[in-house]
């Protein structure tokens, strides 16, 4: 039996308290997320005419927008999560709708970049977003792929929201200071390998 | 806690590695209000530390896309598996198959025959076995007489969590998750004119999430008196009609109905 099956039967509470766990639980949370509503799909293609791909894409982005807010705290269960996941699904499908087929997959593009740059001042908002929109999104992408796998997965587990401490378990470090450096060192890695590009 | 104001006087923009550890204090949410007005300070001021802060956020931004790609990837796999599974019949397995569709047909042909259709309140015993089996725990909830409720909602004691979510509203008619949660315990133990009650007051109140239409529309087809029925489809129409929640649950209940 699949287990898009068996995660129609997991409450929703089993799975919200797995995203909350770190490595593996939270991983089977995501999974058993996923899948539990993944009939939205078929009805982002009879309800909204997406085709197949768009309707996955919809769905995906909605499953990880959900968990990004469930990690977060900002999830406060007011609405039952499907009534949550359905508007947000609703959402993505009409933005979908709007949207040139080629920006499709922009939407998480800047979202982590806005959240990050939300708690600055105005002038030093408008500073970072300027300096942030001459970057080089595509080389700096290659060379996260070439610092080595060790350091692309810290970032990744980083940038995944997980802290330095939650780090030391999922990736056998001594203690969290340890994390932060090597985390930092990889960033300057990063940083010599992106400014010395030919 | 390392003292920002001080470190940043006396760190060189050169250090690369310095100014990282910084900027990492900075959004990791680790400094003082007078250490961010400097944080600022300099990024105005600086710009080579400006373009460091740009860095740090864009390589957070490109991490993050993989991460997001890597779990899409996931996502596809599983979702690709499903679909393999549910579609693709081997041809070794074509026999088993057909005598399966034949057993099918004829079942299909006995409904027809000698089934009738669900009847309303085989429709709703459908909805609340698959979606009020469980009723959403608070996010970082207490133990106050609502997680205690649910709790026993939770267990499967619809009577015994019945009394608590109404002591909750004798104190405060207005809870609006107490009035959802009693109408559905009344459900679950034939109360249905005492949900219709609770329904009725939750349908009055202004809230942005208010499912009060959509319960109250299933209750009247789990209690399918005369005009039961009608009426129900009545308030599953003003659901759709005005996007009340559950409006995507309506389009399945109203074919059936």
């Amino acid at each position: 039996m699949s287990s898009a099956n068996t995660s129609t039967t997991i409450p929703d509470e089993t799975i919200i308290q797995n995203l909350l766990q770190t490595g593996s639980a939270r991983r089977r949370g995501e999974e058993d997320l996923f899948n539990r509503y993944s009939y939205f799909i078929k009805e982002g293609i009879h309800k909204y005419s997406l085709t197949q791909e768009d309707a996955f894409d919809a769905y995906s982005d909605t499953i990880l927008s959900a968990i990004d807010r469930i990690v977060k705290g900002t999830f406060e269960g007011r609405a039952a999560l499907k009534t949550y996941l359905y508007q947000i699904f609703h959402n993505k499908c009409v933005d979908l709708i709007r949207k040139n087929a080629t920006n499709k997959n922009t939407v998480h593009r800047t979202q982590e970049v806005t959240d990050m740059i939300f708690h600055l001042s105005d002038a030093s908002k408008s500073i970072v977003q300027q300096l942030i929109d001459r970057s080089d999104w595509d080389l700096l992408r290659r060379k996260l792929n070439e610092i080595g796998q060790n350091c692309k997965e810290l970032l990744m587990f980083s940038a995944d929201g997980y802290s330095d401490r939650e780090i030391v378990e999922l990736m056998t470090y001594k203690t969290a200071d340890v994390v932060k450096t090597t985390r930092l060192r990889c960033l300057e890695k990063l940083r010599q390998l992106y400014k010395n590009n030919p | 806690m390392k003292n920002y104001a001080n470190y940043i006087k006396t760190t060189p923009n050169h250090l690369f590695m310095h100014s990282l550890e910084y900027i990492d204090g900075y959004f990791k949410g680790e400094f003082s209000p007078k250490e961010k007005t400097e944080f600022e300070r300099k990024l105005t001021e600086d710009p080579n530390f400006a373009d460091d802060v740009a860095f740090y956020i864009s390589t957070r931004q490109v991490s993050k896309d993989l991460v997001i790609e890597e779990k899409k990837n996931n996502f596809r796999k599983i979702y690709a598996d499903y679909d393999k599974e549910t579609k693709v019949i081997p041809m070794r397995r074509i026999w088993s198959y057909s005598v399966a569709a034949a057993v099918f047909a004829a079942l299909i042909f006995s409904w027809f025959m000698f089934m009738k259709p669900p009847t309303p309140s085989q429709l709703a015993d459908h909805y609340i076995k698959t979606n009020l089996a469980h009723l959403q725990v608070n996010m970082g909830g207490g133990q106050d007489s609502l997680q205690t409720a649910i709790g026993l909602y939770n267990e499967g004691k619809y009577s015994a969590s019945l009394p608590v979510f109404e002591a909750i509203l004798n104190t405060q008619p207005d809870n609006s998750r107490a009035l959802e949660y009693a109408g559905i315990a009344a459900i679950q133990i034939g109360e249905y004119d005492k949900a219709i009650q609770y329904f009725s007051r939750l349908e009055s109140l202004p809230l942005a999430y208010n499912p009060g239409a959509f319960y109250h529309a299933l209750t009247l087809m789990k209690r399918n008196a005369p005009g039961d029925a009608a009426e129900a489809k009545k308030y599953l129409e003003k659901v759709a009609n005005e996007g009340l929640e559950h409006k995507e649950d309506v389009p399945t209940l109203l074919r059936r109905l």
